[in-house]
């Protein structure tokens, strides 16, 4: 896996465009990890590698695949590729890995240092889950106001986006993202029925828009079109699809609750 | 009343910003930074909205102005700008309506699907497009800039 292309040691007799190629590659698939865009891991890779004497570069990446290759300036030829499951918003490490290549294009920093340096950047750990958790209520809370909830709606919501993070932090890391969500907001669903129905929140809907924000990939439909309209069609096209998909499995999560209790509710 | 409503959301869409910006791993000296943004981004659609401007114009300009306010602090704080216009732009984002849309087509009610996701559709062009703009200007910026700093070196060898 490519946990382990990170550390120098490994490759003794590694030629040089190699190894120039595998650390531009190292940085770019772990912006793309923590939430990058696609052009800007090409970017990188084209900067990183110019910089340090390659004479002709060919970067092409969507979100879950990097392919490259680069020619230096005596002939040596090297290619490799990388292959990105998911990714998850990390703007810490966005931040350190940026230094980093910015770092490796003035030359201040050599290949090796920019590798531990990267390795330093991928163990980086953020806010623990508690933090996360508790901020996860107040999203909730305040999203379930802002489209229009009471109070007491706002509180329920506060509920129901901690039991959210909750199961989503201990939740096995392998599952379908989709699955995942599925069973998220089914939960959620029948939760904030039930809490309606004992008395705890006045109307079920805006409790569930509150918790939905959390889960909803409004961010990535958002950003899938920016990918459109600036040219990077593919990549735009299967985050498009992803998100819609996505947001059709939360609402039918949602809607299985209803299905079931919709006839309690009235 | 109405003012209330006003500060209600202005605040609350901050909180969320805020919140988003610490479940997306921003630094916690830059939380507040993208809290404002956040902030700036509400109080320009809620005051569009109030003006009369449609759904897309309204985002469009909120996403613009937040954009531009990222492109400051990013620059004054060495973060890329993406950091923070990622959690600015959190309250304008079309989740309650990609949400509505996607429970009506299960539902089967036709109509109030189509009504939902032409919001949604224009919310989310809204917002991509302002984000456009911004690239758009910044790499003209840059070119601007290099083409001034490789006639300096020039100048200089000569």
């Amino acid at each position: 896996m490519s946990d382990n292309i990170s550390s120098a040691e490994i490759y003794p007799n590694e030629k040089f465009s190699d190894k120039l190629l595998r650390t531009a590659l190292d940085i770019a698939e772990n912006l793309l990890r923590s939430g990058g865009t696609v052009h800007a891991a090409e970017d990188t890779v084209d900067r990183i590698c110019k910089a340090h004497g390659a004479n002709h570069v060919e970067v092409f990446s969507i979100t879950s695949v990097i392919i490259a290759s680069i020619r230096m300036e005596d002939g040596e030829y090297a290619m490799q590729t990388r292959r990105i499951y998911g990714f998850s918003n990390n703007f810490t490490k966005l931040d350190s890995l940026n230094s980093i290549s910015r770092d490796l294009c003035a030359k201040k920093i050599s290949l090796d240092e920019a590798q531990n340096r990267i390795l330093k950047a991928k163990n980086e750990n953020t806010y623990s889950t508690t933090v996360r958790i508790l901020v996860s209520m107040i999203i909730s809370g305040a999203f379930a106001l802002f489209f229009g909830g009471t109070f007491l709606d706002a509180v329920a919501a506060a509920v129901l986006g901690m039991l959210i993070m909750v199961i989503s932090s201990f939740a096995p890391k392998a599952l379908n993202q989709l699955a995942m969500n599925l069973v998220l907001s089914t939960i959620a669903g029948f939760c904030a029925i039930f809490f309606t129905k004992i008395g705890f929140g006045d109307n079920y809907d805006k409790i569930i828009i509150g918790t939905i924000m959390l889960v909803i990939p409004g961010l990535s439909f958002g950003t899938s079109i920016r990918d459109l309209l600036c040219g990077d069609t593919l990549s735009g096209m299967l985050q498009l699809i992803q998100s819609v998909l996505l947001a059709a499995i939360i609402a039918f999560g949602y809607t299985i609750a209803l299905f079931c209790l919709g006839a309690w509710i009235v | 009343m109405w003012m209330l409503n006003i500060l209600k959301l202005i605040v609350t869409g901050t909180l969320g910003a805020a919140g988003f910006a610490v479940l997306f791993g921003i630094k916690l000296k830059h939380v507040p930074v993208a809290a404002v943004g956040g902030l700036i981004a509400t109080a320009v659609y809620v005051f569009m909205d109030l003006w009369g401007a449609n759904l897309f114009l309204s985002n469009f300009l909120a996403t613009i102005v937040c954009v531009i306010y990222a492109n400051i602090f990013a620059r004054v704080l060495k973060t890329p700008s993406i950091v923070f216009i990622t959690a600015s732009i959190i309250p304008l984002v079309p989740g309650g309506s990609l949400f509505y849309t996607m429970s009506n087509i299960i539902l089967g009610d036709g109509l109030a699907a189509k009504t939902y996701g032409l919001n949604t559709l224009q919310v989310a062009l809204g917002i991509a497009g302002g984000i456009v703009i911004e690239s758009l200007v910044v790499s003209v910026m840059l070119r601007i800039s290099q083409a001034k700093l490789t006639k300096k070196r020039l100048d200089a060898d000569k």
